[in-house]
């Protein structure tokens, strides 16, 4: 068996030998006919789209509008989510009387909900916002459900006999061993808040990514499918980097795994 | 005769169980501490050690029988008395300054002055250069000296200790020993500790105090004549501390082999 873990250098190498063999073959198939360009497109022409896209300024229009949305039913989401986890991990009353109603809600696939959204809250932005933080809220309910249930008993113990009032352990107890599963929870509910948001667009929209994506497809152009993909993967990419960046500021009492 | 400042009643404590029975922990507990004295309680494990000092912070509340601390009945969280935990009790979002502290803040200590007052503890403690680590950069050894810290930074009367260094390797637990013994001969506080170490309890203490297995009584209490101050890195070798051991396990002994023989 061989043990040695492979050079850092070497996966790299093969990833970009695998990115460039895909590519190739892809844009090689589509030149010699193997490939209809009518349902497979090809690289370049995806490419020679984006261009086009970030040439006539439309495709950050589209951005700037799926993020709007995302980041609106990110932050009403995660805000109501840690407001409702923490008042039903709180009174044992609401908790008894509401956590399983939230399972059950959770049980159910918010996305089939995605049509009466825009039934209800119309083809704007709201009905996204709505989808994106329907997604959101139960991710962020749960963990401070959860963080603040479980919360290690001795601390709280400790805290009381050093002179915490209510207020005091809220936050300095509850609130910290929260927010370190919220953050544990963060790039899960950002990427259902883009989720949500192209949903929603995807469904029923005159602006943003999803959009972007069911109008390529309504005109069957399998070129405008791709590169709207592309610009999803990219924007999704950019997202978990900041994530990664936010995770680091934030949890530095954390050991580094 | 100066008043007990921590006083037992007649206690008893009983845990419901699962199966809807009972579990008795104390039985008719009744134990008065003078101010300033060193007392141990040494007693199988499982024998309401823990649950003693539980119900003199007021963490948990007698089924029968009372409690009381500096003459007043305890009714409510004790915040007048200092508290060690046999496991880490640290906050592990905050640093070793925001640990020492947050009891100072919590007692409305205006910031800059808690600072002042845990820098100093931080440093008495031998922690002075890490101020800003967070407990997972600690050793175990260490992150006691914080609990210390944090602990002794507000100044309370009595300090209840439970089984603070169990965790500890040897060495390291000597040395927290001495530490200790030799702040409580400088500050004198009351001191109630726990331990499942009669050794540690003799080295230690004024008073060793004998707690049956479950449900816990206490079996006996022997004052320990040892002169202070100690040395107890050389104490547990003297004729004298050999022989109060020997007559004090003699009584220790059965109890652990009862609770021994229940628990298998």
């Amino acid at each position: 068996m061989e043990t040695r873990q492979p050079s850092h250098r070497l996966i790299w190498f093969l990833r970009g030998v695998l990115l460039v063999a895909f590519l190739g073959g892809w844009e090689m198939g589509a030149r010699a006919g193997f490939l209809d360009p009518f349902f497979y497109s090809s690289p370049g022409a995806i490419l020679a789209r984006l261009f086009q896209w970030a040439a006539d300024g439309s495709i950050f229009r589209h951005i700037g509008i799926t993020l709007w949305e995302m980041m609106l039913g990110f932050a009403i989401g995660t805000v109501s989510g840690m407001l409702l986890g923490y008042l039903f991990a709180r009174s044992e009353l609401l908790g008894g009387v509401f956590e399983p109603l939230m399972a059950l809600l959770n049980a159910i696939p918010r996305l089939v909900l995605a049509p009466l959204f825009i039934l209800w809250f119309g083809l704007g932005i709201t009905s996204k916002v709505v989808m994106s933080l329907a997604l959101v809220v139960f991710v962020v309910f749960f963990a401070t459900y959860t963080a603040i249930k479980e919360v290690d008993p001795i601390l709280i113990a400790n805290a009381r006999i050093l002179g915490a009032r209510p207020r005091d352990l809220t936050w300095h107890v509850l609130v910290p061993s929260a927010l370190t599963w919220i953050f544990t929870s963060l790039r899960t509910s950002v990427g259902f808040a883009l989720i949500g948001a192209v949903v929603g667009e995807y469904l029923g929209a005159t602006k943003g990514l999803g959009y972007l994506v069911s109008f390529a497809e309504s005109m069957f152009d399998a070129t405008g499918v791709f590169a709207g993909l592309v610009v999803m993967v990219i924007v999704a990419g950019g997202l978990d980097y900041v994530i990664g960046r936010i995770e680091t500021r934030f949890s530095v009492w954390k050991p580094s795994r | 005769m100066s008043q007990p400042v921590i006083s037992l009643r007649h206690v008893s404590m009983a845990f419901p169980q699962h199966n809807g029975d009972a579990f008795l922990a104390l039985q008719d507990v009744s134990l008065d501490v003078d101010p300033g004295r060193f007392v141990s309680i040494v007693g199988p494990s499982g024998c309401g050690k823990s649950t003693t000092l539980s119900l003199i912070a007021g963490l948990l509340f007698p089924t029968d029988g009372e409690v009381w601390l500096e003459g007043r009945r305890v009714e409510d969280v004790q915040t007048s008395v200092g508290f060690m935990f046999q496991q880490d009790a640290l906050f592990p979002w905050k640093t070793v300054l925001g640990n020492v502290m947050a009891g100072l803040l919590f007692r409305q200590v205006p910031r800059k002055e808690a600072q002042e007052r845990a820098l100093s503890w931080i440093r008495r403690v031998g922690l002075a250069g890490f101020e800003h680590h967070y407990p997972y950069q600690l050793s175990g050894g260490m992150r006691k000296r914080v609990s210390l810290a944090q602990t002794l930074v507000y100044d309370p009367d009595i300090l209840l200790m439970d089984e603070p260094f169990s965790a500890l390797d040897v060495q390291t637990r000597d040395l927290m020993e001495n530490e200790l013994l030799a702040l409580w001969q400088e500050l004198r506080k009351t001191v109630l500790f726990i331990t499942h170490d009669l050794q540690e309890a003799i080295a230690l203490s004024d008073e060793v105090v004998v707690m049956t297995a479950a449900p816990g009584r206490i079996k006996a209490r022997y004052p320990i004549q040892l002169a202070r101050p100690r040395n107890l890195l050389d104490i547990r070798t003297s004729p004298e501390f050999e022989a109060i051991y020997s007559h004090i396990w003699g009584d220790l002994r059965e109890e652990v082999m009862a609770s021994y023989a229940r628990s298998q």
